[in-house]
């Protein structure tokens, strides 16, 4: 990175943030190279699980066959919001939890399979821009806080977020994925520009402005820092003060914001994911192109068949594993993260007393009473948690506070049920 | 998924690494209190030549033929034959009651009982009666730790309370004792009032240096002086997490502020000057061990500072007005580490009503 004026256009609004709070988790580097081999997936699926809080209405049946792009679910709340296959083929099986709550609608891949076309707006409105993102189910690829959930396109939010930036352990560096899909996500970007009014901040590294689009209501925002200042809730927390739930700000990552570009310049979103696998169990780490919501068991067998050890999807921190075997990568993880087998007892997770430490301290955004709030959720004081800031939250900001405490408690699952609630009670009213 | 840490990276924070931490942190304290119980015994010994062997601490002494100044081996079994008789028969009883609650609660049994057994031997005297230290440590292990539900869930440190306990149960033990002539019961040491009384009738005062602080036994409890095992420990506490800087700091700004303020008056124990009252006594080591004991302090960063300036004045306060009571270190962090959740509380407010004006609650 260098220290001199950067090439940016002159009037678009730069901000930077330091960020002190946070701790970077040493394990290694990831590649910074995407390599050319592709991994040839035989299943695909969609996890309920990404989106936390909705419930779904199947379009499909087992056995259907799909067209690539095709809807499989629509959201029961809402209906224009619709979630379609990265890939064409059979569904293979769709997967009830808990409660009847969807896990999973798989699909086995065939590449013969027919494409579903959208039609390319020749000058996108805000309304044609919505229903072409709501059709094609990259609408779904947008996030809301609170709740974390996916935004009501009745709405318009007061920040929307392009996250450029990761700060995971061993996560892609966006930069270079983005350089390699310059003109979609620039396309991308300008999409957003026109979506809402609102500002649109670009969050990123320093070093190079990521894209070269000027628009009236971009603002680029550069984080330096530990993890987490490579996470929305962070950006979210300086940004755009939404804590008391009558606000909101959307988010959206970088390679969704490519596959709005795709969508705009080709006519068909954008279906695969640059994944890094890396970790200190494996030699060689590599960044990898691969089908959205690829089956883990296909890129394993392809990349690396004879591993031995812990493979988790997401990162060290927060990786979520899709209960049943069925690992699938789910729709916001964007990497891969392989572990020696867990060896020793201090290695796994034992439940202990919730000591106060200081250590606990710096591991939240700023201006967050790390161990009140903590106690807050551990004994399910919903008034006090809301009261201290928890709105502002979603599992993956909990992580590294989750990893730190002696109790080995998930604070993310315990936030999700007070978010839930706070949703539930704002819906009605 | 479920209630546990979805997590693959170990952040050290385990119970037993924060358990060996702390054990790490006494070990020094220990070693020294080893050489300087025994040093300050033959010293004693030496000066007594008509004292009668009473104990059989002292009989052994003769039998062995410790001698000051013969070595510092002749000091450290000194020491030994005080603080060993003291320590382990303070593990097994620990032991024996941490046990009966894990079994009786089905929980784990923790080891963290050998660190408030070791830091409650540090804190009490070297010629403690071994039955009152029982005594006051059985009723820390049941109603200080045990009936809240053991460790990180207690509201003031078990050591801390046994010692206080065995204070004010046993007030005339050791009193006027030839052996220890500068302490005043299990309480600590006179020097205090020593001094006031020196300073009231213009006399020569006699505080220690700051290097004989920091490396001689100035008088004390069996660990509290000398100071630099104590800082060494306050390093370890605090690079592992367990102890706060800002605590610490705050205690050390708290003794600033009041002392200063108390020169302005100059008279007794006032006129001593502000790092005397650190120097002496058994501040700086209830301050590291004993008031930044993560569970029974403040837990949020400003109400760690608050509380360390609180323990600070507070201590020289009370110094100033009862010189004739020996130290209130204990009392005054016993009172500040109950006003602990009050102190958070209050934090807490100020970050709600924050929130609140900021928009962000």
């Amino acid at each position: 990175m260098s220290r001199f004026p950067q090439t940016q256009p002159a009037d678009v609004q730069h901000q930077r943030f330091r960020m002190t709070n946070g701790r970077d988790i040493p394990l290694g580097k990831g590649s910074r190279e995407i390599s050319s081999r592709t991994l040839p997936v035989t299943k695909v699926a969609i996890l309920g699980s990404d989106f936390p809080g909705d419930r779904f209405e199947l379009m499909v049946n087992e056995g259907d066959r799909v067209a690539k792009n095709s809807v499989l679910l629509q959201s029961r709340h809402q209906p224009r919001i619709k979630f379609c296959t990265p890939a064409g083929g059979t569904v293979c099986a769709i997967r009830r939890g808990a409660r009847r709550a969807l896990m999973s609608v798989e699909i086995e891949v065939d590449q013969s399979a027919p494409t579903a076309q959208f039609a390319i707006p020749g000058k996108a409105g805000r309304e044609t821009l919505r229903n072409l993102m709501l059709d094609s189910g990259i609408w779904a690829s947008l996030r809301r806080r609170p709740y974390g959930c996916i935004p009501d396109p009745e709405r318009d939010p007061q920040g929307l977020f392009i996250t450029a930036i990761d700060s995971q352990p061993l996560a892609p560096d966006p930069a270079v994925i983005i350089a390699r899909y310059q003109a979609c996500f620039d396309k991308g970007v300008e999409a957003l520009a026109t979506l809402v009014s609102c500002p649109l901040y670009l969050c990123q590294s320093p070093g190079n402005t990521v894209t070269s689009i000027r628009a009236d209501n971009l603002v680029i925002c550069e984080f330096t820092g530990p993890h987490p200042a490579g996470l929305p809730g962070t950006h979210i927390n300086r940004l755009c003060a939404v804590g008391h739930g009558k606000h909101e700000a959307w988010h959206i990552d970088y390679q969704s914001v490519i596959a709005l570009g795709h969508l705009l310049l080709e006519g068909v979103p954008w279906g695969e994911r640059v994944v890094s696998m890396a970790g200190p169990a494996i030699d060689r780490a590599e960044l990898v192109t691969v089908t959205a919501g690829a089956w883990i068991h296909d890129l394993v067998n392809a990349a690396c068949p004879d591993f031995r050890g812990r493979i988790l999807p997401g990162s060290a921190l927060n990786a979520r594993l899709n209960p049943g075997g069925n690992a699938y990568l789910g729709h916001w993880q964007r990497q891969l993260t392989f572990l020696p087998a867990a060896s020793s007892a201090a290695e796994r997770s034992q439940p202990g007393p919730m000591l106060p430490l200081t250590a606990l301290e710096n591991l939240l955004p700023p201006a967050f009473l790390t161990v009140p709030l903590l106690r807050a959720l551990l004994t399910g004081d919903y008034e006090q948690a809301l009261a201290l800031g928890a709105l502002e939250l979603v599992e993956e900001d909990m992580a590294l506070v989750s990893a730190a405490c002696s109790s080995g408690a998930d604070y993310g699952a315990l936030l999700r049920p007070m978010l839930d609630q706070h949703r539930q009670e704002n819906r009605e009213s | 998924m479920g209630t546990y840490s979805t997590s693959h990276w170990n952040s050290g924070n385990r119970l037993e690494r924060i358990h060996l931490m702390r054990l790490l942190a006494i070990l020094p304290v220990y070693l020294y209190a080893l050489f300087t119980t025994g040093f300050r015994y033959l010293g004693a010994r030496a000066e007594l030549p008509d004292y009668p062997a009473q104990g059989w601490q002292d009989r052994l002494a003769d039998f062995l033929e410790l001698k000051l100044g013969s070595g510092v081996i002749d000091s450290v079994l000194a020491g030994a034959l005080h603080i060993l008789p003291l320590l382990i028969p303070a593990i097994l009883v620990c032991a024996v009651w941490q046990r009966l609650f894990a079994v009786n609660r089905a929980q784990r049994f923790d080891f963290g009982f050998v660190y408030i057994a070791g830091l409650c031997v540090l804190m009490a005297h070297p010629a403690t009666s071994l039955y009152h230290l029982l005594f006051a440590l059985s009723f820390a292990m049941v109603f200080g730790y045990g009936v809240f539900g053991g460790e990180g869930k207690t509201i003031v440190s078990p050591a801390l309370l046994a010692i206080v306990i065995m204070q004010v149960s046993f007030p005339s033990a050791l009193v006027g004792d030839p052996l220890w002539p500068v302490l005043n019961g299990y309480a600590g040491t006179l020097e205090f009032a020593e001094y006031a009384a020196l300073q009231a009738s213009g006399a020569e005062t006699g505080m220690p240096t700051i290097g004989h602080a920091l490396l001689g036994g100035v008088s004390g409890l069996i660990g509290t002086n000398p100071l630099f095992p104590i800082l060494v420990g306050a390093v370890v506490l605090s690079y592992a997490g367990l102890a706060s800087v800002r605590l610490l700091g705050g205690v050390l700004a708290g003794v600033l502020v009041a002392g200063f303020y108390a020169n302005l008056s100059a008279e007794g124990l006032a006129a001593l000057p502000w790092y005397g009252h650190l120097l002496t006594g058994n501040l700086v080591f209830a301050a590291v061990f004993v008031a930044t004991d993560p569970a029974s302090s403040a837990s949020t960063q400003s109400g760690r500072l608050i509380q360390g300036l609180l323990i600070g004045a507070l201590v020289v306060f009370l110094r100033i007005a009862n010189p004739s009571h020996p130290d209130s270190v204990f009392q005054v962090v016993l009172l500040v580490s109950l006003l602990s959740p009050l102190i958070d509380q209050g934090v807490t407010w100020f970050n709600i009503q924050r929130r609140k004006k900021h928009g962000t609650g």
